[in-house]
């Protein structure tokens, strides 16, 4: 076991290997990248290396995935994730405002994180979200949809006492 | 409004509809264990789907008997059928309401289509952010599993079917069907050239169908309902119900499933109007890679294949965004073609060059560094991605392009001449960065 992919890690992987045939685990290689980005928050060369080495693929096809998806993060970022969706729907809709809003409650532009790490802010493409423009998504799983400025706030205050469902 | 959610969206205002009690008790499950008990002939339902008059639900409108006709049943090797759940085009929100709230008849669906095909093996591919999706469509195949109704042998029918969800990771191309395939064999998802066609050489080089979302979770009502009664629901090339997801400037957005053929007024009334009283400018009827249509246009039309068509655009995926007098055209292009540019998959050199070029020159329009004859030039660079790449998000740019300018010339050669000063912004205070934003936006939340 390598000391980037723990036990409970890597039985998570093995799930997704176990999807696919036996001897297509590169398969996997999507999933295992979000399971270590999910423990590690962004992924560096040595998660590469140790997906790589996990599901026995080379090394720079599992690069290939990592800088061809969006939802990995090759730089840094905080303990979670605030995504304002951009798309034509939700600008229609004040996504800009929403942006702007945003970065106003935490005091960072986009693109940013919070001084105490906590808050990664970001622009997401349309997030299926169209009909309850404008939308936001949190650690690219928590839909917030026909967002107002109260409902920001309150959902910033969570994320901050980390008591967010 | 009783002809509202008579198929895919049928059962959403039950309780905890997404259970498989639920769905037994609207008679979910009844045309899967029909064909297993009494193995109906494969192509008995293909000729069931036919008559139907379905057609694809993913953007490109293929007629669905006839996709399931091309994959060879008999050929002895491993064959898999792909659900399409990337839901990505912007402007389309239909398939993430099937996912959470009818899974069960997607996941029959899918057994149908794949006991079709010959198919002992299903993927269900979801985009990464629909984690909530995905835990529901993993209850249900576990409730499905525990029933026999899928996994080994299913129902003592001697069927085997397995059905897999797994979860992309950020990726509008993935959608394309070919760039799905490479997306579950875990590379990136570049679209394959074609020939050869999925149905001969698919996932792992199998014999494989693809469809969407929605296309197969209205299989299981068109075997119990018949093919003639869901003909019948649409008009004589377009069988059946849409889902329309209803979103832009409209008093109340919403995801409506209505009968092919509806008008396109009536849809707009179901969606609260045009906002504040404003006036209607222009309509993208079918997700932002189909055509512009003008509010003249769309007052007349039916919202099927061909009428649609008939105005120069396509249903696509349903996802109708409507804009209202406030809406900078120029604006509006530039916001759709930052997606391009960012999603171009880069590997054909027309659209990864073209992107960029096409969102630099409204990007300068917009900052007011555009030069005389950049309109034309826009317009130059985007025709000429079309038809020239594997896949057709080449259209995606060259069609809302094309379509934008020849409606709304005179705003793209305004803000030309007017360094960057839009010809809308001009006439109503605003209208910039096409945000009303807030104020809009709680105005109608009180209607
Ligand atoms: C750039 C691009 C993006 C696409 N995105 C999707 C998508 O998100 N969902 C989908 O079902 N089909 C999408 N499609 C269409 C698929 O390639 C394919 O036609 C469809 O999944 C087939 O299923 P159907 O016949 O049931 O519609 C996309 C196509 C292109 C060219
Ligand atoms: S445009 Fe924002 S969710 Fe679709």
């Amino acid at each position: 076991m390598s000391q980037i992919i723990n036990e409970k890690m890597a039985k998570e992987i093995d799930k997704w290997v176990a999807k696919f045939p036996s001897d297509k685990k590169k398969s996997a290689v999507l999933m295992a990248l979000r399971i270590v980005q999910d423990e590690y928050k962004w992924l560096k060369k040595e998660h590469v290396q140790a997906v790589a080495d996990y599901l026995d693929v080379p090394n720079t096809e599992v690069g290939e995935v990592l800088t061809f998806y969006s939802l990995y993060q090759q730089k840094p970022v905080g303990n979670h994730t605030v995504k304002v969706c951009t798309s034509l729907s939700c600008c229609l809709n004040g996504a800009y405002s929403v942006l702007g809003y945003v970065e106003n409650e935490l005091g960072i532009k986009c693109g940013q994180t919070t001084k105490d790490g906590q808050i990664t802010l970001q622009e997401a493409e349309c997030i299926a979200a169209c009909a309850d423009a404008p939308a936001m998504i949190i650690d690219d799983k928590d839909f917030y949809r026909r967002v107002t400025p109260e409902k920001v706030k309150e959902i910033i205050s969570n994320i901050k006492d980390g008591d967010r469902p | 409004m009783n002809s509202l959610n008579q198929v895919c969206l049928r059962n959403t205002d039950t309780d905890q509809s997404w259970t498989l009690e639920a769905y037994e008790s609207i008679g979910g499950y009844s045309a899967w264990r029909k064909i297993l008990k009494e193995k109906t002939d494969p192509n008995l339902i293909i000729e069931q789907i036919k008559k139907s008059g379905l057609r694809g639900r993913g953007g490109a409108g293929f007629a669905t008997g006839l996709k399931w006709s091309f994959v060879d049943r008999d050929n002895p090797t491993q064959k898999y059928l792909v659900c399409n759940s990337d839901e990505g085009e912007p402007g389309t929100c239909k398939d993430t309401l099937i996912l959470t709230l009818n899974p069960h008849q997607l996941i029959e669906g899918i057994a149908i289509c794949a006991y079709v095909m010959g198919a002992t093996k299903a993927y269900n591919y979801l985009r990464g952010e629909f984690i909530l999706h995905y835990k529901r469509c993993e209850a249900a195949i576990k409730e499905a599993t525990e029933k026999n109704l899928l996994g080994a042998d299913c129902l003592g029918s001697g069927v085997d079917i397995e059905i897999f969800n797994v979860l992309g990771a950020g990726s509008y191309i993935v959608g394309e069907e070919t760039a799905m395939l490479e997306s579950l064999e875990g590379k990136r998802g570049m679209p394959r050239y074609k020939p050869p066609f999925p149905a001969m050489h698919g996932l792992y080089g199998k014999p494989t169908t693809i469809n969407n979302t929605e296309t197969l979770a209205s299989v299981p009502v068109i075997l119990e309902k018949g093919a003639d009664w869901f003909a019948e629901l649409g008009t004589e090339r377009s069988g059946g119900t849409k889902i329309f997801c209803i979103s832009g400037h409209v008093n109340k957005p919403g995801v409506f499933e209505v009968p092919l053929g509806t008008p396109f007024k009536d849809l707009l009334e179901m969606a609260g109007g045009i906002r504040q009283g404003r006036k209607l400018k222009a309509v993208i009827p079918g997700g932002t890679s189909m055509k512009l249509i003008n509010a003249n246009d769309s007052l007349d039309m039916k919202m099927d294949y061909s009428d649609i068509a008939s105005k120069g655009s396509a249903l696509g995926s349903g996802g109708v965004i409507i804009m209202d007098d406030s809406t900078c055209m120029v604006q509006a292009l530039c916001h759709m073609m930052r997606f391009y540019e960012e999603e171009s998959c880069g590997q054909c050199t027309p659209c990864r060059e073209g992107s960029g070029w096409v969102y630099g020159i409204l990007k300068d329009m917009l900052a007011g560094k555009a030069k005389p004859g950049d309109v034309d030039e826009l317009y130059r660079v985007a025709k000429n991605i079309e038809g020239r790449t594997i896949c057709a998000f080449g259209e995606a740019i060259s069609w809302p392009v094309t379509s934008f300018v020849d409606l709304f010339r005179e705003e793209f050669e305004f803000i030309v001449a007017n360094n960057g000063k839009s010809m809308v912004e001009s006439k109503l205070p605003g209208a910039n960065h096409l945000a009303f934003g807030w104020p809009a936006y709680e105005q109608r939340d009180k209607l």
